[in-house]
């Protein structure tokens, strides 16, 4: 007879046979006393190993091995020392619940009386150094009612198999579940201290301010003086607009200074295009008016300002400042001095003037025919300056006087008046104001200044 | 007969995602993935030691190691292998740092002893057989009569071939009989 082989055999222990290899082994076994037999043997080696390798703690015991792993763990990862391994003196072992008969029986009925193990040979075999748990009898009271649970609930399932239930019955692991924090505490007691945690945590709490607070006091010599803290912009004070504009820079160049077609509102107090001139010094003032005195060539004219208030006049202006001040001089009827009505905040600047002095000759005036558009730079212009008012007296603020040629354009003040500088010759003066009909007027200009009153009728 | 209820030690469940998160340094994953397998993980260790005590310890040793080296699990894996083969490393070596001989390293008394159970002549024979093979064979052995697990499995835990570990079992089967001898 051919035999099966032993890998066979094993196999078919291990119930890994199939289809036709298992029948095959099944015949052969039925057939064959030797091979029958080692099947046998080898089935009762596997269930002697069984029986012996399938005790498992119940859940108490793994619960407080669990802890005591997670305890060894953490304090690893937070570079404490670890624990010393301590066993667990008397861990309630239970066989697997294998739903076998006899089996169960047998194991439940010698482990009853093993649950209080001597004493003495403990210490031999257990390694030095290593601690012996409070309460071991208290656990072993516990153990000993533990089992006769087991034992009582594995026999009911013996009789009565049913559906394969938990290793540890209900009522053993409901009793035994509060006392693991016990157990757990007194074993974490022994092994190791954990009261010290909450102080080093303050500890290094407080060790982390004290640090930052000498970085802070170390650093503070290099840290920059002013700190700049943003604010809302409702906080931060409105200044004033103040633009610097270069002598002899044209006209349009001015903007804001020279603006001849702006509108300006009546409520206005500050002359047209006036920018919050700032004040020229005292001692180029005095020079100017000292030379407009004399009579000479001061400066180039300049775009016309009203010549009433200084203080408004713009800045390439000293020009203009001498020429308002020369006007004021020279005019019979000069307006007493208004004096600084704009509140408008007053940035000094540096007011360079150019002076050039000339014989104090009477100048003859352009012929008509041959007259320039544009006088040179270097001849003074008269000064035409006027007064314009309505039907009933009252000046008229802030009327427009065009200048045909050149073109040139002014307001009004609030009294009415208006100078501007052109060349010499017939000018053509045209005055538009709101509410009222324009009006022209054709004046010739020679030299000094010219005067003349302008009375608007009421619009249509 | 396996049980069919039973999870395959293959199966990874919720492994690779508790390991991921083990590594991140999420204690409570690492701590839910080491009480996963702590049944199986004993078993083991006391088919590897055949003592209560340097069971327990090994067990204590095996999951502490673990936890360290979560790392060297290969990805998308189950634990279990993992933690049986680096049972029966910490074990051997255990034993030779202990200077015993790795196919002798267990003494008989001890699990009878410790379990407090009573072996028939059969049993007594078996065990003590079976202490003197070596701890990868031991394992096994016990992974094969006592977890049940179907050669595939013992294949990818024991990071062998199905045939190998099909030849391995009978000849440990025939050794513990002591059919080799004769």
């Amino acid at each position: 007879m051919r035999h099966v082989s032993v890998q066979q055999i094993s196999a078919y222990v291990d119930s890994a046979l199939t289809g036709v290899s298992r029948e095959l082994v099944t015949r052969h076994l039925a057939a064959c006393a030797s091979c029958r037999e080692r099947h046998a043997g080898w089935r009762k080696q596997d269930e002697a190993l069984r029986r012996v390798l399938s005790w498992e703690p119940d859940e108490r015991t793994l619960e407080e091995w669990s802890s005591r792993v997670e305890l060894a763990i953490t304090a690893e990862r937070k570079g404490l020392p670890a624990p010393e391994f301590s066993a667990l003196q008397h861990p309630v072992l239970t066989p697997r619940p294998e739903p076998r008969v006899g089996q169960v029986q047998e194991v439940v009925s010698h482990a009853r009386p093993q649950q209080a193990p001597p004493e003495p040979p403990e210490p031999a075999r257990e390694a030095p150094g290593e601690a012996r748990v409070a309460g071991a009898s208290a656990q072993i009271e516990d153990a000993a009612t533990a089992l006769a649970h087991i034992a009582m609930s594995v026999s009911a399932r013996v009789h009565d198999p049913g559906p394969p239930s938990e290793p540890v019955p209900p009522p053993v692991a409901e009793r035994v579940r509060p006392e693991p924090a016990v157990a757990s505490a007194a074993t974490r007691a022994r092994t190791v201290q954990p009261t010290r945690r909450p102080p080093r945590r303050s500890h290094r709490v407080l060790v982390a301010c004290a640090t930052m607070l000498l970085g802070v006091i170390i650093a503070s010599p290099f840290l920059p003086e002013v700190i700049r803290i943003p604010l809302p912009e409702r906080w931060l004070p409105r200044l004033p607009r103040v633009e610097f504009v270069r002598q002899g820079d044209s006209p349009e160049a001015h903007g804001p200074v020279t603006p001849r077609d702006a509108p300006v509102s009546p409520a206005s107090r500050s002359p047209v295009g006036a920018e919050r001139v700032p004040d020229a010094p005292l001692t180029a003032q005095a020079e100017t008016l000292a030379i407009a005195a004399r009579g000479a060539d001061v400066i180039e004219p300049l775009v016309a300002e009203p010549p009433m208030e200084p203080a408004t006049a713009p800045v390439p202006g000293a020009a203009m400042e001498s020429q308002q001040k020369r006007a004021q001089l020279g005019s019979a009827a000069s307006p007493e001095p208004t004096g600084r009505e704009n509140p408008g905040t007053m940035v000094p600047v540096r007011v360079k003037t150019t002076v050039q002095l000339a014989p104090a000759a009477r100048r003859e005036p352009p012929p008509a025919a041959n007259a320039r558009a544009e006088p040179e730079a270097d001849e003074a212009w008269p000064l035409l300056c006027g007064e314009v008012l309505d039907d009933a007296g009252a000046p008229v603020e802030g009327a427009r006087v065009v200048l045909v040629s050149p073109a040139l354009t002014v307001r009004t003040d609030r009294r009415g008046r208006f100078c501007v500088a052109c060349p010499a010759g017939v000018r053509t003066l045209r005055v538009e104001a709101e509410g009222h009909a324009p009006a022209s007027r054709s004046v010739e200009l020679s030299v000094g200044m010219i005067e003349t009153r302008i009375t608007l009728a009421p619009a249509p | 007969m396996h049980d069919p209820l039973r999870r395959p030690w293959t199966e990874p469940g919720r492994d690779p995602e508790l390991a991921h998160a083990a590594e991140r340094g999420d204690l409570a994953a690492l701590f839910t993935l080491l009480r996963e397998y702590r049944r199986e993980l004993w078993r083991v260790c006391f088919a590897l030691t055949l003592d209560r005590l340097r069971a327990e310890r090994l067990f204590h040793d095996t999951l502490v190691r673990a936890a360290k080296n979560l790392r060297s699990v290969p990805n998308g894996a189950s634990l279990l292998p993992w933690l049986v083969r680096l049972a029966a490393h910490l074990a051997v070596a255990s034993s030779r740092r202990q200077g015993a001989d790795s196919a002798s390293d267990v003494s008989l008394d001890d699990p009878v002893a410790s379990l407090g159970i009573t072996l028939s002549e059969t049993e007594a024979r078996v065990l003590e057989a079976f202490a003197q093979l070596p701890a990868p064979d031991r394992m096994l052995l016990s992974l094969a009569s006592v977890e049940r697990l179907p050669y595939a499995e013992l294949a990818a835990v024991s990071k062998r071939e199905g045939a190998a570990v099909l030849h391995q079992l009978a000849v440990l089967r025939v050794r513990l009989a002591g059919e080799d001898a004769a």
